[in-house]
């Protein structure tokens, strides 16, 4: 008998959520081969409604399931009333998110692409340090519950990650760069490449800047600074809990004109593509800022039910960077984050500016107070603008300010859009004026 | 258990063989406002094989024990394709092979304690949170346990058996006042402990929401340079990521310029600095009585007298660099091969009383508490849940958002006073890397006093 029977005896209703699956890590240390993993997984978690109460416990054994069971049905006993129920079986639009030329790559094609990369980086410099990981995976998803719904998705994904230094005299350089896919076509090394040598050049030189306001673009990477609080402000569940600043703000024009963003599990080259969020609500394609106007916030099972509103499919195992952990219950998560591009090339978005900063990566995303939409981080990866320009890398440097108030302000969007991680499609965004504090 | 990870090593052809078998009972019970947002209670098994094939690593994860030696065959067909694209083979330092079991001392077994106990311990202290002013606008209160159970074998004849417990508690309050005022503030404890460890937080609960609501009316600060007073559970952090992660060795053993930085006896700090890695104190999360590659603790002085003293390794780094490992080899999980960490890390109790430390302040900072940090080895950044102006030697009023950063090539030689009352706090949350997180490990210091910290701010 399957644990869903196993548990819809025991339990009034229940919920399966099953993952198995593999993977192949393949990691470079200083441009050299390290080690090549293969990793299975095999998990499942349940939840079930028992009592009018909500119970979840997780399991690795896919063979006895009592254990699981029993554990749950306990867990009911001391849990929350359960303001939901399991969604019956829906209509998914079903899309493809398998790739078997994915599935089918070796561990030493996997080798092939690292030692092609890292020969590239090392070919344009040889004192870069490349650190780089390539992994493929391929995973099924099986949601089921008590009240007749019953999906499956199978999925691959390849991705890149490269962590490249360059050392010079007490001075350390250290940037990332990444890549994912689900499918074989949209996964090249070119662009990561170009954009590491890119940045490498821009940094040749060290620039300084004296602490004031100034105006700065972040880079499609950059812009996570924004995102982190906008995620926060969006979340269905700190909009019930009275924690978002977005609260009363439905319908209501509180950014600039010029930034749209929507929610879009389906969207075709989302490495992240789906056709279903982790409990099993179809993923939807919504508008969360229209044109500076709020539409939406995102919400799960469980939100949904407590505030009373409609499903948005963000329930979520893990976030919008983390990869999914069957050990997690679900939580809101937006699933594919596509922000608008605009009109000008970042070129000319750069060309704008007489003195000022383009921001790619900063320390410690998150620190701060993101609730309020407050950021204050020192910049990784960031460099001067001069008369138009880029004139060289700056360190030591803090930027700060108030993401909801510099989105309420005048923004430009850059015309090209990149892929962040598996489920940010954004481009460069300008900023008006923000802090900058260096170190003198 | 050992027997059957045995069969494993007896399949394996690789020169070095290990095999390791986790098996983890965990509890998580999870408050949000006024709601119980989950409760969990659930158990995994799953091991690692890691075989070394002519100098190249092959590694499998496995969740059934049966596949134990499916997967050491695994392993070794995978190091093969390794070894072949190696230009140098991977060796390790020499260690003595251990035999030991290593049982945990709880006073209160959490795993003895009922899930309503548990709840009800959380469900006291969110309310308490709630409870304590109009302007608490939501709480989130996290209480997690985990029981780990390590098995090891090696090639080398090591036999080992740990059981790991980690209990911690995290609470946070959230005040709000005006539209965009919304203020976090935030505890946690966590050790390597029994269920003690967590009870009677009625005090912690009440401070929490006291700050917060206090949050409300400090100022942000403004940003720019500032002599900075640490407590000991911010320069605790500020020591793990200002000078911690550099001298973790995988960063730089094959990286000959870092190495040119990173010399043994080059000055970073003051004479009176000491920094230390310790791998046992009795009841720290950071603990691991033998590390992930079976090798015994150790105490390594990480600066002595100011100077660079030693690397953290695990066999491989130590083997490339002609050192000796420092029992550093960590994984977060069976599905993770060991990579170099830390343990308990801190900084030596030094001479200053508090009074000294502030007295001769006449500008600047007192910060405390810590809601993160991270590194890039060079620049560093590390946030205070809160903080103080120091006016004349004295404690003004409250200021809030103090993020500072640090350059590893600075910051240390500008420490400008050590106090003398060292305090290693366990906390919860935990450390990453390589995307390995999180991993329990301990922070600590004593009050620190440092020169020309910058802090961002509007």
């Amino acid at each position: 008998m399957g644990l869903l029977d196993q548990a819809s005896q025991k339990a009034e209703s229940a919920e399966v959520f099953e993952k198995t699956g593999s993977s192949i890590p393949v990691k470079f240390n200083s441009g050299e081969l390290e080690s090549v993993k293969h990793v299975e997984t095999t998990g499942a978690a349940l939840r079930v409604i028992d009592g009018g109460k909500l119970g979840f416990s997780t399991t690795t054994n896919l063979d006895g399931y009592s254990e699981v069971v029993d554990k749950a049905t306990e867990t009911a006993k001391f849990g929350e009333s359960a303001e939901f129920e399991f969604p019956e079986a829906t209509k998914a639009n079903k899309v493809e998110t398998f790739d078997p030329d994915v599935a089918g790559l070796t561990p030493k094609e996997l080798i092939d692409y690292g030692e092609k990369i890292i020969a590239r980086l090392e070919e344009f410099d040889p004192d870069l340090e490349v650190n780089a990981g390539l992994t493929k995976s391929v995973g099924k998803t099986r949601i089921a519950n008590s009240n007749g719904l019953d999906v499956e998705e199978e999925k691959t994904g390849l991705s890149l990650s490269l962590e490249v230094k360059k050392v010079g005299k007490d001075d350390i350089f250290t940037f990332h760069e990444s890549r994912l896919a689900q499918k074989l076509d949209q996964f090249d090394l070119d662009k990561p490449a170009e954009k590491a040598i890119q940045k490498v050049k821009w940094a040749q030189r060290e620039s300084g800047i004296e602490s004031g306001t100034y105006p700065i673009i972040l880079t499609p990477r950059g812009t996570l600074i924004l995102l982190v609080s906008l995620i926060s402000g969006l979340n269905g569940q700190n909009v019930y809990q009275g924690t978002s600043p977005l609260k009363e703000d439905l319908g209501e024009e509180v950014f600039s004109e010029n930034l749209t963003v929507e929610d879009y599990g389906g969207l075709e080259d989302s490495p992240s593509r789906r056709s279903f969020d982790d409990e099993g609500t179809p993923a939807l394609r919504t508008e969360l800022i229209a044109n500076g106007k709020l539409k939406c916030f995102l919400y799960d099972l469980k939100t949904a039910g407590q505030a009373g509103t409609q499903l948005t499919g963000n329930g979520l195992k893990g976030g919008l960077l983390g990869s999914s952990d069957f050990r997690s219950p679900p939580s809101i998560s937006p699933t594919t984050l596509v922000i608008s591009p605009g009109e000008k090339k970042i070129g000319k978005l750069i060309s704008n500016i007489d003195e000022g900063l383009m921001v790619d990566q900063v320390l410690g995303l998150g620190q701060g107070n993101p609730l309020s939409g407050e950021f204050s981080n020192n910049v990784s990866v960031a460099y001067k603008i001069e008369n138009g320009t880029i004139t060289g890398k700056v360190k030591d440097t803090m930027v700060a300010g108030n993401v909801y108030e510099l989105l309420e302000g005048e923004i430009e969007l850059g015309k090209e859009a990149e892929w962040v991680g598996g489920g940010l499609k954004a481009p460069a965004i300008s900023l008006g004026s923000v802090n900058v504090v260096r170190k003198n | 258990m050992l027997n059957k990870l045995k069969e494993g090593l007896r399949v394996s052809n690789g020169e070095f063989t290990e095999i390791r078998v986790e098996k983890a009972q965990r509890t998580n019970v999870k408050y949000e406002k006024d709601k119980l947002m989950n409760i969990d209670s659930s158990e995994e098994i799953g091991g690692i094989v890691r075989t070394l094939v002519r100098g190249g690593w092959g590694i499998a994860t496995f969740n059934s024990t049966d596949k134990i030696p499916e997967k050491a065959k695994k392993a070794y067909d995978i190091g093969k394709e390794v070894s072949s694209h190696l230009s140098e083979s991977i060796k390790l330092a020499n260690v003595t092979s251990e035999k030991d079991e290593v049982k945990s001392d709880q006073y209160r077994d959490f795993r003895e304690i009922s899930l309503e106990e548990k709840r009800d311990a959380l469900k006291r202290y969110n309310q308490k949170m709630l409870d304590y002013d109009d302007r608490i606008e939501s709480t989130k209160a996290v209480y997690n346990d985990s029981f780990r159970e390590l098995s090891y074998v090696n090639s080398e004849g090591t036999e080992l058996y740990q059981e790991l417990p980690d209990v911690t508690l995290a609470l946070v309050a959230i005040a709000k006042g005006d539209k965009n005022n919304i203020q976090t503030a935030h505890d946690s404890i966590g050790e390597a402990a029994g269920f003690e460890l967590v009870q009677e937080k009625e005090e912690m609960a009440e401070k929490v929401a006291s700050q917060a609501v206090s949050l409300l009316s400090a100022d942000p600060l403004e940003g720019g340079q500032y002599t900075v007073l640490l407590n000991p559970k911010l320069a605790g952090v500020f020591i793990h990521e200002a000078f911690g992660h550099l001298c973790e060795a995988d960063h730089f053993y094959k990286n000959d310029r870092l190495q040119e930085i990173m010399t043994l006896g080059r000055k970073f700090g003051p004479e009176n600095l000491n920094v230390v890695d310790e791998g046992y104190i009795s009841g720290r999360r950071g603990n691991l009585p033998y590390d992930e590659e079976g090798v015994s603790r150790q105490k390594t002085y990480l600066i002595r007298n100011g100077k660079l003293n030693s690397f953290l390794h695990n066999r491989e780094t130590a083997a490339k660099m002609g050192q000796e490992p420092t029992g550093n080899a960590r994984a977060i999980s069976y599905r993770h091969e060991p990579i170099v960490r830390m343990t308990n890390t801190y900084i030596e109790g030094g001479e200053k009383s508090f009074e000294d430390l502030i007295g001769s302040i006449d500008r600047g900072i007192y910060a405390k508490d810590a809601y993160g940090g991270q590194t890039q080895l060079e620049q560093f950044t590390f946030s205070a849940g809160h903080g103080f102006l120091i006016e004349d030697g004295e404690i003004g009023p409250m200021v809030r958002d103090v993020v500072l950063t640090g350059n590893i090539f600075k910051s240390l030689k500008n420490i400008s006073g050590i106090g003398n009352d060292l305090d290693i706090i366990g906390s919860a949350g935990g450390c990453g890397k390589g995307g390995q997180m999180p991993l329990p490990v301990t922070d600590g210091s004593p009050h620190l006093r440092i020169e020309d910290v910058t802090i961002g701010g509007r």
